[in-house]
């Protein structure tokens, strides 16, 4: 099987610090990676170079065999990957359906007319959300706000999907309803990577982890050997613990 | 349906009694419709851009004056249409290079920068009039009646409203939307800022260019301080706003009421007309921040919503 997305050699470098150094790894089609690691780590610059709202310093990020590096975000969406916020960011001006119209018409396979209405509204859908298409953003709830975020990525209909702490800041009844609704997409086929806290949805959602340390790779695997590694364990309680 | 139908009747319907107006209109009159016509076409290529992207622009005369000054230096030695065609590229090759050297400044940064950018062009032909050609003053011999220059503007005019119909229902309206509401979603979403910008940007300033060339042979004579006033500039903003800069009918209701007001006061209180404008200005801001027709519209959504409590 060949790698959907391949990470070589990427670096952030902001001026004296590095933010990300050398990160290499590679996920396959259909496969949800947990991208785990302390405050400060990199997570979110990571997703930052792969959807390029930041180019990288240094090396190479393909996806499809094509390299993406250092390219403008909307090019970068229009080859398949779409991206949720770590602090949500709707449109307010425009109604939910209207939000999840938007990169159906822009995304990979720029839509028009009668078929953004229909995969937007069949994101909606996917998110549960068709009832609420007509309104605002405002009238939403923090979870329904999360949800809408999600379906608009969704509705760029992408390969790969990058998900910053999308389940951050919800209560525990709605985290079991956004770790259901990430299972769902994941029987879609739907490639996720994921940055997250909760080890409880890491270990309910990601058969395989990427963690990182103040930049750097410093374990890849599956879930439960990563989560039991020294290296892991001294990460995020310092030096000198027993695991 | 008969909505889609209405707003396209009505203003076919309009356009047709317009364009009778010469026949029934006195000279005066026709003068005043004149200037009306300049600022359907000001304000709503203003708003095409600045609605959307919320980009207050005050270049708006650095464009109409290039227009006008075209017209002045090319009118005795090329024919009209190929006068007006340099003028457009003008225009649209100085927005061009604006465009890509400024779209990147934010809000009060873009402001300033357009307002400098019309005082510096008005400047350089000034410079350049005094110390090359050696007169500042051009005059403009065409053969049109002040009925042939109001027919031009209003075709002008209902192809700048024709444009924004269709821009409403393009891809290129919907990016604009989106960039509006939040760049970074826009270009997630597969947007290419830049170009979308700076495409809008070229096609709202070839039509204030177009609308300066084409007023200019009412003056006859023309100097960088008549064709490059700043205050253009400013009506321009504050009649889209008046009438709401995010609707296509907007910057045209702002315009009519305004254009009443000011050719009332400057005829009754001209040494006070800049008193008035910015008092003005300073309570639509204030009163009406969005346009009088969100306002409206708001108003009857609360009507409505009212009887059902």
């Amino acid at each position: 099987m060949t790698a959907l997305l391949e990470l070589r050699g990427v670096s952030k470098r902001f001026d004296g610090l590095v933010a990300v150094n050398q990160m290499g790894f590679d996920i396959n089609k259909g496969e949800v990676v947990g991208l785990l690691g302390p405050n400060g780590s990199g997570k979110t610059t990571l997703i930052n170079l792969i959807s390029g709202a930041l180019s990288p310093t240094q090396g190479s990020i393909c996806i499809n065999g094509q390299d993406i590096a250092g390219q403008r975000a909307d090019r970068i969406a229009k080859a398949g990957i779409a991206r949720t916020f770590q602090l949500v960011r709707i449109l307010p001006s425009m109604t939910v359906l209207e939000n999840a119209r938007v990169p159906a018409a822009f995304g990979a396979k720029s839509h028009w007319g009668y078929e953004i209405d229909q995969i937007a509204m069949s994101c909606l859908k996917m998110v549960g959300l068709e009832d609420m298409a007509g309104a605002y953003p405002a009238e939403l709830t923090y979870i329904d706000q999360k949800r809408l975020e999600l379906a608009r990525a969704l509705a760029a209909e992408p390969e790969m999907l990058l998900l910053d702490e999308w389940l951050a800041g919800l209560n525990p009844t709605e985290l079991q309803m956004g770790i259901a609704l990430i299972k769902k997409l994941q029987s879609t086929g739907i490639t996720i990577l994921l940055v997250e806290h909760i080890m409880e949805a890491v270990r309910a959602l990601c058969p395989r982890c990427v963690v990182m340390n103040a930049g750097a790779l410093i374990a890849d695997g599956p879930t439960s050997e990563v989560l039991a590694n020294p290296d892991v364990i001294a990460a995020y309680l310092g030096e000198g613990h027993d695991a | 349906m008969t909505r889609i139908l209405l707003s396209i009747a009505a203003p076919l319907i309009a356009l047709t009694v317009l364009a009778f107006a010469p026949s029934f209109l006195g000279e005066y009159e026709l003068g005043f419709m004149v200037s009306l016509m300049s600022y359907v076409t000001l304000a709503t290529a203003w708003a095409m851009f600045s609605g959307p992207t919320r980009y207050i622009s005050l270049a708006t005369v650095a464009f109409f004056g290039i227009g006008a000054y075209t017209v002045a230096v090319f009118n005795e030695v090329l024919p009209y249409p190929v006068v007006l065609l340099i003028a457009v590229s003008l225009g649209a090759l100085l927005a061009t290079f604006v465009g890509f050297a400024t779209l990147r400044l934010a809000g009060i940064y873009f402001v300033i920068f357009s307002f400098g950018l019309a005082e510096l062009v008005r400047q350089l032909i000034t410079w350049f009039e005094v110390n090359i050609t050696g007169t500042l003053g051009r005059y403009i011999f065409l053969p049109f009646d002040t009925k042939h220059i109001y027919w031009q503007l209003l075709a002008l005019a209902a192809i700048t409203i024709a444009i924004g119909f269709w821009i409403r229902r393009s891809r290129l309206g919907l990016a604009l939307k989106v960039i509006g509401d939040d760049e970074v979603v826009a270009a997630h979403s597969g947007i290419a800022l830049a170009r979308t910008k700076v495409l809008l940007f070229v096609l709202s300033a070839s039509l204030m260019t177009l609308t300066g060339a084409i007023q200019s042979p009412r003056w006859v004579y023309i100097e960088p301080t008549i064709v490059f006033n700043p205050t253009i500039s400013f009506l321009t903003v504050i009649m889209a706003l008046l009438g709401g800069a995010t609707r296509l009918w907007g910057p045209t209701l702002g315009v009519i009421p305004l254009m009443i007001i000011f050719e009332w006061l400057s005829a009754s209180f001209p040494d006070h007309f800049s008193i008035f404008l910015g008092a003005l200005f300073i309570l639509i801001v204030f009163l009406l921040p969005n346009g009088v027709l969100s306002e409206i519209e708001a108003r009857l959504a609360r009507l409505k919503k009212e009887p059902a409590k």
